[in-house]
């Protein structure tokens, strides 16, 4: 972008034709409390080395990931990213382009995508997948969007183990609206109450929203509660964490319609929480319901293989208010990280990374057992993360961290009733010792 | 063959004792180009005159259809699920799209005959 600059003669002249006579002036309408004259609270000026210092030092007052002991989990996972992807996905022709608006002059980030919508129909099992969304969240409430355009319902019912801030983005998307939300509690082995659910189902039911592993790292029976459904022309959306779809049924054989969640475990480090990417995908029967964009394999005029944006009527730049979406856009860089990192991974090193988060979770639910003053709100039949309850629990996280150890997320903060739970996760990250340092460190801090 | 009915937005309906046969004029399927996908209302569904009440897809545009009476809608045409190139190659025969009980006979006064249509065609591409 061009610098344009301004002389005083330029000013003059451009304030002379608006009948003005300063550039404050253009700011009469801001109050005048809300306006700071006094700008001795900016420093003065540095040079590059100076900022870079101060910078650098504001840096190392952060702790890494690296040199903490974690165990959080709740919506992003710690998983290890090889080294090769960053060489791969920061490339510039990745990196440097926006979604691509002259798609067809884009052919390679074009069949970037294309892998990865491949990757997540191999993963979920569905016909088809869009190219990314923003996160997880909007995910959700992009595949709640699609269903109330399907059957043209307007009640959406939610389970209460579903990640609550995904709820929260739910709400935002349409508590304003003509349609209605129902959240279903959760019973009490942590899962969707079916007996609750059952009550529910009416006429005016839209789609039923599940997670699994759910918000307590709970695997809940799909299959179950998509032949409860069946036949009441509902749609059954799951929220799932793709790292669990190495080990757990593909969700399209269990019965969903849409399956959504944040990619982040795919290839993407936690960076602060984001950005990251929600991946959606669904049957062919609701293409044309799907948002977002979507790479087609097609053949150019000379019959040589050729990637395209397909079905673009569909989206806001040609259909306009009746677009299935206002998204318009995707996160390509995160998504080809997924892409890449499958692809890096092999399909036997993607089942052993979710196998050893899976068995390095249940060493550390063992050794939690061994603890009298632990115990546990529900089952354990987890996936990577699990909840477990210690009297005191705020003070204990307190302590754990000043040890360096980031034992979990509190879950009283969501659920009230779940007074010192804690959520804990593990990925295939965890070493034993790491994990034993936990407990042993955990023991200490109880026993004095 | 019943006296066929033009509206503004290029649908025809023709009717037929209390139906009409609806679906979209040969200049509005030359508009829009290759059509490739359907969506139809489903039998029973109410609708009103100028409500939108199908869509059509092309390579181009995806637009809306709408209904040229209000009414019922009585039978769909499936055949272009599969074919919606139909409409492209027989706008007014193979290629209707719905038919519609008819509700209100004075709103055929708010349509348009053949002669009519044509002048405003000519009209509107000027």
């Amino acid at each position: 972008m061009p610098y344009i600059l301004n002389t005083p003669e330029d000013i003059e002249k451009m304030l002379k034709e608006i009948g003005l006579s300063s550039p404050e002036e253009l700011f009469n309408h801001i109050p005048k409390e809300t306006k700071i004259d006094d700008l001795s609270l900016i420093p003065e000026r540095k040079s590059e080395l100076e900022v870079s210092n101060t910078l650098n030092a504001l840096a190392k007052r952060n702790k890494s990931i690296n040199k903490l002991n974690s165990f959080l989990g709740a919506g992003l996972y710690d998983h290890y990213v090889p080294c090769a992807l960053k060489h791969l996905v920061y490339r510039s022709e990745f990196y440097t382009s926006y979604t691509p608006y002259q798609p067809e002059c884009s052919q390679g980030i074009l069949q970037a995508i294309y892998e990865y919508q491949s990757f997540i129909c191999l993963l979920t099992g569905m016909d088809v997948s869009n190219a990314s969304m923003y996160d997880g969240a909007t995910s959700l409430a992009e595949a709640t969007s699609m269903s109330l355009r399907i059957n043209k319902k307007n009640t959406i019912i939610v389970a209460k183990s579903v990640h609550p801030e995904y709820r929260e983005v739910l709400d935002t998307y349409f508590k304003h609206s003509d349609y209605s939300i129902i959240e279903v509690p959760y019973n009490n082995d942590g899962l969707i109450d079916t007996n609750a659910l059952e009550t529910l189902l009416e006429n005016n039911i839209s789609c039923l929203i599940i997670q699994s592993p759910n918000f307590f790292g709970l695997i809940e029976d799909i299959h179950r509660v998509s032949t409860m459904i069946k036949d009441k022309n509902i749609l059954l959306i799951e929220v799932t964490n793709p790292m669990s779809l190495a080990l757990l049924k593909e969700p399209k054989q269990l019965g969903v319609d849409i399956v959504c969640g944040d990619g982040q475990p795919l290839g993407n480090n936690l960076c602060f929480g984001g950005p990251t990417f929600g991946f959606l995908a669904t049957k062919k029967e609701y293409l044309r319901q799907m948002p977002g964009r979507i790479v087609g394999k097609t053949e150019d005029s000379e019959g040589n293989v050729a990637f395209c944006l397909t079905l673009q009527t569909r989206e806001q730049h040609i259909r306009r208010e009746k677009a299935t979406s206002n998204i318009c856009s995707n996160e390509s860089l995160n998504a080809i990280a997924a892409a890449v990192y499958l692809a890096l991974l092999g399909k036997e090193g993607f089942k052993n990374a979710a196998l050893y988060s899976l068995n390095n979770t249940h060493y550390l639910i063992k050794r939690l057992k061994e603890i009298k003053e632990v115990n546990f709100p529900f089952k354990t039949l987890v996936f990577n993360e699990f909840a477990w309850r210690i009297n005191g629990a705020r003070e204990i996280l307190k302590k754990l961290e000043e040890k360096n150890i980031l034992a979990g997320v509190i879950l009283d903060k969501f659920y009230p009733e779940l007074k010192d739970c804690i959520l804990s996760c593990c990925t295939e990250k965890k070493t034993k010792k790491e994990m034993d340092d936990f407990v042993d460190t955990l023991k200490e801090i109880i026993h004095g | 063959m019943g006296e066929i009915k033009f509206t503004k937005t290029h649908e025809w309906a023709r009717i037929n004792n209390d139906i009409a046969t609806a679906g979209i004029t040969d200049h509005a399927q030359s508009e829009l180009g290759d059509i490739v996908f359907v969506e139809l209302p489903s039998v029973g569904d109410e609708v009103t005159q100028n409500s939108q009440c199908a869509t059509v897809e092309s390579t181009k545009a995806a637009s809306e259809v709408y209904a040229p009476l209000s009414g019922k809608i009585d039978e769909i045409n499936e055949e272009l699920v599969n074919n919606p190139q139909l409409i492209n190659e027989s706008p007014f025969d193979k290629g209707w799209m719905f038919k519609i009980k008819i509700k209100d006979r004075t709103e055929l006064d708010n349509l348009m005959d053949e002669a009519t249509y044509k002048e405003f065609i000519e009209k509107e591409s000027h």
